[in-house]
């Protein structure tokens, strides 16, 4: 091979992998961003909305005996150590999954969080109306929803 | 064609296979040093990996024989074998079965951190350079033939094209959007809170802060300058690809970039940062003489308005006489 052949395919490579990750983007219509290992590299692409809604878990009784609702995160000695990422992501999950009627993933998903607490806990899973900004600086929230709540340990 | 045609005329500028394959030849070791750092690094927690859960182990297709052994063994596997593979290159860095043995240990190793749902995508760029520097011609041949060193450096070259045209792809991304939702009448990425939006929400979904991301968003003006200078570091970079005054440059402001998000929202690209110390920062083709004037009138849209005004300037000087 020579060099001009060599600057072709190289040129010919980078313009292959370009339209690729465009076209992923393009014919995937479900938000797919990948074909592995292609990319189209659309990440932070869009701009959050300021309204939104999150999901929060919210521990409602511990051992059985009901307390004033708290957020799980403020109570990390319910949890094992290292696990909180974790739950987060599973909490998500599980609000999603009722929110679009998908009772068998969040089952799955709470049944995720089985073994990770060590005294038996109710949990409350709440979606939650927030502007990002506002509910990050102050905690306000503009509209809560409990969604389902259930006991793990 | 002509568009193709300026392209190839501009790399032909600079990929010259002389003092560029030297200084392009002296930087390939490192690429498998600092791999092979990043990997040692990581075995340093293979005990806690291998006791991970095999809950949502979805093995990609390079992990095609994962499924005859227990995910410890396949951890194991991988883990070693991303380590050992780098330490060949780096023996080796310049035997082409060396640098594919390199190659596939990180393949595997990037399908096994993709096979827990998304891909990790601060590996990409590794992955695809790695590919890319396969091709390099033999140690042989850029001894005796000319044409071989400058294919040398055309492959280089061609692996900093290739990790500065991703970038430009998230920005073209991040610009298409931009418009659509400022047409929408929506937050988009020139508002002047657009940063502070994307920290606030990545911030509430962990459930963890930052150095500062809380600063950000109380003060989402703060973010909004670097915000545009990141819209315009990315979305320009495939072109800085032709123009190795800049190398450098843009090497270190994408570094920036992703300490920048390291600092507020927690993305973790630490992977390509250390690629682009390599690949741009040790650019071979950077001139000897790269004085800071040159490189700002080299600069994507100040160049452009430039040359567009030397042009107007000599339709005028031309239509005067």
């Amino acid at each position: 091979m020579v060099y001009a052949q060599a600057r072709f395919l190289v040129i010919a490579f980078l313009i292959a992998y370009a339209l690729s990750g465009f076209a992923i983007q393009i014919f995937f219509s479900d938000g797919t961003e990948d074909v592995y290992p292609l990319f189209s590299w659309s990440l932070f692409a869009k701009v959050p909305n300021n309204v939104q809604t999150i999901f929060e878990a919210y521990v409602v009784a511990i051992q059985g005996l009901p307390i004033e609702p708290v957020r799980l995160d403020s109570r990390p000695d319910l949890y094992q150590a290292n696990t909180s990422g974790e739950m987060r992501s599973a909490i998500q999950e599980i609000g999603s999954a009722i929110v679009s009627n998908d009772l068998t993933r969040a089952q799955s998903n709470a049944g995720a969080l089985a073994g990770k607490f060590v005294v038996p806990t109710t949990l409350e899973i709440r979606a939650e109306v927030v502007d990002v900004l506002e509910h990050y600086k102050t905690g306000a929230i503009r509209k809560s929803t409990v969604l389902t709540q259930f006991s793990v340990q | 064609m002509e568009l193709y045609n300026d392209l190839l005329h501009r790399i032909d500028t600079f990929v010259k296979g002389a003092v560029d394959f030297e200084r392009a030849r002296a930087v390939v070791p490192f690429v498998y040093y600092a791999l092979f750092f990043i990997a040692f690094t990581r075995l340093e927690g293979l005990d806690q990996f291998v006791k991970q859960s095999a809950a949502g182990f979805d093995p990609r297709w390079p992990l095609f024989w994962a499924h005859s052994f227990d995910l410890p063994t396949v951890v194991t596997i991988v883990y070693l074998g991303f380590t050992f593979s780098t330490l060949v290159a780096s023996f080796f860095p310049y035997a082409m079965a060396a640098r594919a043995v390199a190659f596939l240990g990180l393949l595997e190793f990037h399908a096994y951190m993709s096979s827990f749902g998304g891909p990790n995508h601060q590996w990409d760029h590794w992955l695809w350079v790695l590919f890319i520097l396969v091709f390099l011609p033999p140690e042989k041949k850029t001894h005796t033939d000319e044409d071989a060193r400058r294919r040398f450096s055309l492959v280089f070259w061609g692996a900093q094209a290739f990790i500065l045209l991703t970038y430009t792809m998230a920005g073209i991304n991040k610009v298409f959007y931009g418009i659509i939702q400022l047409v929408q009448g929506q937050p988009n990425a020139f508002s002047i809170d657009a940063g502070a939006l994307h920290v606030a929400q990545e911030l509430t979904n962990m459930g963890q802060s930052t150095l500062f991301g809380p600063f950000i968003v109380h003060h989402p003006v703060v973010a909004w300058l670097p915000f545009l200078a990141v819209l315009y570091i990315q979305l320009f970079a495939f072109a800085v690809a032709f123009k190795p005054r800049l190398h450098r440059l843009w090497g270190i402001g994408l570094v920036l970039f992703h300490i920048g998000t390291f600092l507020t929202m927690r993305a973790v690209f630490t992977a390509p940062s250390v690629l682009l110390l390599v690949l741009l920062c040790s650019s071979p083709f950077v001139p000897a003489k790269n004085p800071p004037v040159f490189q700002f009138f080299s600069l994507p849209v100040v160049a452009g308005t430039v040359k567009l005004f030397r042009r107007l300037r000599v339709s005028s000087t031309s239509t005067a006489e």
